[in-house]
């Protein structure tokens, strides 16, 4: 079989050419030691019948300016084809180039011919020339650089034909090549580069417009979509379209999938007696249920993403907020992630893989969690009904407002004081951003991303979120009744080791002015967030639907009482519990992910510390001042 | 044939846009370290970064000699948008510093 790395520079229709040659037939991989992804994929079975079983890998590698690497992203292409200890072997480099760029791809091209690597040119947005009444010349630019150079149109697939060809010649007469490192340029040996390069692109592409005359139209639009204040109109517009898409367009489906998970638990729990029935049903199973349930938000969200990347429009969005969000240590490449973890921080993290500068990937990554994502709702629902009855409908939604600025200024303040003590970085990130020319996205070429990201959700966070759900069954349903005696759910769960672990630390919870059963609720709210309900439903022996459920509770959270006599649901001890939702780390599956995307059990591990840490200390403070005034 | 819209835009473009050619790409370190004879020391590290991004803008395409168009700013006043035949770039006010050039 053999190898071939997709090489271009960011925009320049590598992922296009990709998905033209591999279809579905790919997977993402991480780099060793990188949290950055790559794809790997075979021909397509169709094409690669049509060329004698042409047993053809091909490697999508992160979009590089030139080779010498200033990122994560460059560091991985870099290595992928000149590193010595990695178990992908690199026979021949496909290097896509955009007609409309060639003044400048044309020098990583040049680069790479110095390698040793056999070459495969490939020059994409020929159309785009074409529509400029321009002529490209692709003999002459064979001639300049020695090597075979081919057109490909990516939304049609015209060239691909041409491509295996040329691919198929070169592997069938193979020479034996050595691989050298690529050339480092001085400035100087750089600006010469950039001026041949330069005289080359000038001979291959015959335009009738001036040099320097904007040729294309689509750069119009930024008049309004970049203007000073419309900007942001349209900025406002767009991310509300893509937040109400992920939140509401998602709500459905998973509500659905929700159900399924449900009905198979409970059948199951029912056609299997027993303890294997409980764990298959409501360990396993439902464990499965909590992973795949996030998929659709996934699949949406990058759905959006992809159409605002491919589109030319989040380049400029990242541009528009810049310095608001330079403000606080971030830039504009930030928002959009941020931005989705007020649906859910699963796929906001994944999201920030986006992000090239690792340090404001870092930051995004540790407050994503701090926004008010869909699942406490449930709980700020009962807590801000139980201050409020629906009465007062305004001071409910102002407290729910407060809850959600509260969240953002907490992001805001936390990003500042960890890029100045743990990153120790005053400077100011790089931007630096091309801003690619509107297309017309490739549906077809979204949807495949899409799914490809939310594949790539299910096979590496998955096992870990369903190792930690399992845990948290398991101390939930253990120790078990003796044999022969009959207990009801809440004594089972009051009995638990989840439950005996609350006992145990309930004096932590007692000065946030609340008793065992609420510190179990809390240790539950770990599987999810909006299991606290449920939780607490449980504990306090209240049934019924969710809607039962809740004024049910309502009325057992007015009379629980301490053991003295004092009310353990106060003023006090429910803002505390707010404030504490607010801050606090509590989901599993968010743990995992912030593992999986910062590739360290010490980062989650010291953000569940830190944030949980601060949650309590925060909601102690607040509970404490209002129990002093008499609350 | 330009549409009437396409027309006053362009040339509303034009009008605001101003035109340099680049005489030099140079961050403002750099600039610093080669006047101040010895007298201020600069932090290494400070001193990498800026080579660093001065080679990320040659690496864009940015060279002497080149002529280039100040499109716009964007983000409160803090992002410049350039253009350079097909091709545009936003830049930080960092970023700006490192381009030398005359109208």
């Amino acid at each position: 079989m053999s190898t071939w790395a997709l090489v271009g520079s960011p925009n320049s229709g590598k992922t296009t050419l990709y998905n033209w040659l591999t279809g579905s037939r790919s997977k993402a991989v991480n780099y060793p030691g990188a949290t950055v992804e790559y794809s790997i994929g075979t021909l397509r079975s169709g094409l690669s019948q049509k060329w004698n079983n042409l047993d053809l890998k091909i490697v999508d590698t992160p979009g590089v300016y030139s080779l010498t690497p200033q990122s994560e992203d460059e560091v991985v292409t870099f290595k992928t084809l000149f590193s010595k200890n990695q178990s992908l072997e690199i026979d021949g480099v496909i290097v896509v180039v955009d007609a409309t760029q060639l003044n400048r791809h044309l020098v990583l091209v040049r680069q790479l011919l110095k390698t040793g690597y056999p070459l495969l040119v490939v020059v994409t947005m020929a159309d785009v020339v074409s529509k400029q009444k321009a002529n490209l010349n692709l003999d002459i630019l064979s001639r300049a650089l020695g090597v075979a150079t081919v057109a490909f149109d990516g939304v049609l697939g015209k060239g691909l034909d041409q491509i295996i060809q040329n691919l198929q010649k070169i592997i069938s007469t193979p020479a034996k090549f050595s691989v050298q490192a690529p050339p480092v340029w001085t400035l100087a040996e750089q600006e010469a580069q950039l001026i041949q390069v330069q005289k080359i692109a000038d001979e291959v592409i015959q335009s009738p417009h001036q040099p320097g005359e904007s040729k294309d139209r689509s750069f119009v639009l930024d008049r309004f979509l970049l203007h000073p204040i419309f900007g942001f109109v349209f900025f406002f517009i767009f991310m509300t379209l893509l937040f109400a898409s992920v939140y509401w367009l998602a709500k459905p489906i998973m509500d659905q999938v929700d159900q399924l998970f449900s009905f198979l638990s409970d059948h199951t729990t029912q056609l299997i007696p027993g303890l294997l029935g409980n764990f298959l049903g409501e360990g396993l199973i439902s464990a499965i249920g909590g992973v795949l349930i996030f998929i659709p938000q996934i699949f949406i969200l990058f759905l959006g993403i992809g159409f605002l990347e491919a589109s030319g429009y989040l380049a400029r969005a990242a541009v528009l907020v810049d310095k608001p969000l330079s403000w606080i240590g971030l830039g504009g490449r930030s928002f959009v992630p941020i931005l989705s973890g007020f649906a859910c921080a699963i796929p906001a993290l994944m999201a920030t893989r986006n992000i090239a500068s690792r340090k404001e990937k870092f930051l995004a990554q540790m407050i994503i969690p701090l926004m008010t994502c869909s699942a406490r709702l449930p709980v700020y629902g009962l807590m801000i009904g139980f201050l409020y009855s629906d009465q007062q409908p305004l001071m409910a939604g102002m407290v729910m407002a407060i809850l959600y600025f509260g969240a953002l200024l907490m992001g805001a303040i936390a990003s500042r004081l960890i890029s100045i003590l743990v990153l120790r970085s005053h400077k100011q990130s790089r931007l630096m951003m091309e801003l690619p020319p509107y297309r017309r996205p490739r549906f077809r070429a979204l949807l495949i991303q899409a799914l490809t990201k939310a594949k790539s959700f299910s096979l590496r966070a998955g096992p870990i979120i369903l190792v930690l759900a399992l845990v948290l069954w398991f101390g939930t349903h253990f120790p078990r009744p003796e044999s022969g005696v009959e207990v009801s759910k809440s004594e089972l769960a009051t009995h638990s080791y989840a439950a005996q672990f609350g006992q145990a630390i309930e004096p932590v919870f007692k000065p946030l002015g609340v008793d065992w059963r609420v510190g179990f609720g809390l240790i539950s709210a770990f599987a999810a967030r909006e299991v606290f309900v449920s939780t607490l439903a449980l504990v306090f022996n209240v049934e019924g639907d969710e809607e039962q459920q809740t004024q049910g509770l309502l009325s057992a959270m007015r009379e629980a009482h301490f053991s003295d006599g004092s009310k353990i649901f106060t003023t006090a001890s429910v803002v505390g519990i707010l404030i504490f939702f607010m801050i606090a780390l509590q989901c599993i599956s968010t743990v995992g992910m912030i593992k999986k995307e910062t590739g360290s059990w010490k980062i989650a591990f010291f953000q569940l510390v830190i944030s949980n840490g601060v949650a309590y200390a925060l909601a102690f403070v607040a509970v404490n001042t209002l129990k002093f005034f008499g609350y | 044939m330009k549409t009437k819209t396409e027309n006053t835009v362009n040339s509303a473009y034009t009008s605001l846009a101003n035109i340099m050619v680049l005489e030099k790409i140079e961050s403002p370190v750099a600039q610093l370290s080669s006047q101040s004879k010895g007298s201020v020391a600069f932090d290494s590290a400070e001193e990498d970064e800026s080579l660093s991004r001065v080679k990320r803008l040659y690496e864009l395409g940015l060279r002497p000699g080149l002529q280039i168009q100040i499109i716009g700013k964007v983000s409160f006043n803090s992002v410049t948008i350039i253009q350079f035949g097909q091709t545009r770039l936003a830049l930080n006010e960092q970023e700006m510093l490192c381009l030398h050039g005359r109208s």
